[in-house]
Parts: C-alpha cells; structure tokens; sequence
C-alpha cells in the first residue's frame, strides 16, 4: 500500500494522475494518522484538496426560473408582434376595402353627373313645372326669333311686289297712249 | 427550442460555467454573473446553437471569454496586485467558512509567486476540480501543456513547504 501511494505522489508531481488516483491520495493522507509537520507532500495534497470550491446551492434553481422568466418573456414579445402584425394586415384590408368602395362611388357619381341632363323625371312638382316654363320660354324665343325673320321677309316681298304691280301700271299707261296717238 | 429542452440540454453545465468563471475571476458573485450571461447568451442563440457538435466545448469557450473580459475590466478598474489575489477573494467571498477562506487564501499566496499560466491551471484543476481535459479545454492549451503546468506548480509548492520545514 504503501509502495502503491509512493508510485501515486511520484506520478502527482509529474502531472499523471487523474481525479480517480489524487482523489486516493487525499482520502490516504485523510485517514492516515500523521503530522503535516515536516510532511510537505501531506501539505501540499491537504492544501489543495480544502480549496476545492463549492458551486452555490440555489444556482440551478435560480437559473431554471431565469430560463422560465425568459420563456414566458419571449412568448409575450411573440403574441404581441403577432398582434401587431394581424392588426397592420387587417387595417390594409379595410382601407383597400375602402379603397374599393371609394372608387366605386367616384365612379358611379361620375356617370349619374353625365347622365343628369337626360333625367326624365323630377322629384316635385314645382320643379317639373318650371323645367316645362324654361322649356316653352325657351322655344317661344326661338320660335318670335323665327317669326320675326319671316315678317321681314313678307315685307320684303311686299315691297317687291308693289315695285312690279308699279311698272306695270307705267307700261299699261304707255300702251295706252301710243295707241290713242296713232288713231288720232 | 422551448424551455424544458433547453434546460435538459444546457443546465447542467451549470456547475462547470460557475468553477471555470471562479478559477479566472476569484470572485463568487462574479462567477455567479457570468453563469446567467453564458446562459442569457445561450438562450438568445440556441436556435443557430442546434448545430453545435460539443456543446462542452463551445459552453466552455464562451465561458472563458466573458470571464477573461470581467477579469480584465475588474483588473483595470481597481488595479489589483498580481500578489494580492486573495485580498479579493477574502473581501468579496460569501462563504461564511472562515477556516475554508483561509485555507484559499493559504494557496492563493503559495500560488501567487507561479506564472500566470501555472496559477490557472491548478485554480482550474484543484480550486474548481476540473478534470485535465475541460483544464486544457478551458485553457485552450493540449492536454500534455495542462499536465506539464501542474507538475512544475505542484512541484514548487512542494519545494516551499521544503524550504519552510528546513529553516
């Protein structure tokens, strides 16, 4: 045994052993009765070995509440853009929606504006009637207009007429008194 | 990934996270910060870390480098004695186990007059129990370098107890 943890110190100082064999050391100069006294090697292995740190008890425990924080964390950011996003996609449809419809009424406006000059119907009675009376005092100015044109043109006439009937008078008179000039 | 998968998968390097982060900051409540940094870090990747093959590996690589950057951020901000390690781990410690306090702080200044790199390896190895392939893992050094560092640290601490007990 002894012959065994010569060979062990021997390799420790070489760097040779592994956790197994140093851990057989500590445990050896542990239970074997000795002074460190004088004993560097019992020194040097017992040193070592009671600085061994501990890793602090509640560390795993804090950090799978830290990995838990963290989840739920992440799933919130998650629903929350997801939230958004489905918002910014509904509010493009309704205003292409809206879009639409602007359109459509444009359109349609559009056409009815074109179309009002040939509305059959009105919607009272008063103003039905004085589309009639604009209507008829329309085609009675165009119609004097007309008329006027025409009384113009039978004076005209007239005028030409009485210019003829006169000339003919003259020559009938001329007639007339060659004829009585040559009996005589 | 939800959160149950998440925490079979990574939780229990919990341990190994806090014992790499002490060995470099020699601070509990330090180590305790950048354990739910490494995992707050893993939580916002462990999506595109599905197709990490070792997850040891990678957990214990960025383990060492956010402790590394609060290590040096706490170095700049107080400039510590590279001799008075322990001062800080004394002050700042919650364990309430002064014979343990004092038995670290005993290797802290045995430790503290070896190089730099010795000092992680035995913090890694004997302070944070690591086994030698998570010590070169964490030290991003090969397992014979990990081995080499212990014995010659060993070997010296041996050779100031000798020197002691000779006087």
């Amino acid at each position: 045994m002894q012959n065994k943890i010569e060979i062990l110190i021997d390799r420790f100082y070489k760097g040779e052993t592994d956790s197994k064999e140093e851990e057989l050391l500590v445990n050896y100069f542990t239970q074997e009765p000795g002074s460190l006294q004088g004993d560097a090697d019992r020194n040097v292995i017992q040193l070592l070995s009671s600085a061994k740190i501990s890793v602090p008890s509640g560390l795993e425990s804090k950090i799978a509440s830290m990995i838990d924080r963290w989840e739920v964390q992440e799933k919130k950011r998650v629903m929350d853009r997801n939230r958004i996003e489905f918002r910014k996609r509904i509010i493009g449809v309704a205003a292409s929606v809206l879009l639409v419809i602007g359109i459509g009424f444009w359109y349609q406006y559009r056409n009815v504006e074109n179309q009002s000059g040939l509305k059959e119907t009105f919607d009272t009675p008063q103003e039905s009637q004085e589309a009639v009376m604009e209507a008829l005092q329309l085609f009675s100015q165009n119609f004097s207009k007309g008329t006027g044109a025409m009384e113009k043109a039978d004076e005209q006439v007239d005028k030409t007429l009485k210019i003829i009937d006169q000339l003919l008078n003259e020559n009938v008179v001329n007639t007339e008194s060659n004829h009585t000039s040559q009996n005589k | 990934m939800d959160g149950d998968e998440f925490k079979s998968r990574f939780l229990p390097f919990n341990g190994l996270i806090y014992r790499i982060s002490f060995a470099i900051t020699c601070d509990m409540q330090e180590a305790e910060d950048i354990v739910q940094e490494v995992y707050e870090k893993l939580w916002k990747i462990r999506e595109t870390s599905a197709t990490v093959r070792h997850d040891e590996a990678y957990i214990i690589s960025i383990t060492r480098n956010m402790a590394l950057d609060r290590y040096r951020r706490k170095l700049n901000r107080q400039t510590i004695p590279a001799s008075s390690l322990y001062d800080l781990c004394e002050e700042e410690s919650e364990d309430n186990n002064m014979e343990h306090k004092e038995m670290l702080g005993n290797v802290e200044i045995l430790l503290a007059s070896l190089p730099q790199s010795q000092q992680m390896a035995m913090r890694l190895r004997h302070f944070s129990d690591l086994p030698i392939p998570q010590v070169a893992e964490a030290m991003q050094l090969t397992q014979t370098n990990v081995r080499q560092l212990l014995s010659r640290a060993r070997r010296t601490l041996k050779e100031k107890f000798e020197n002691i007990y000779a006087k």
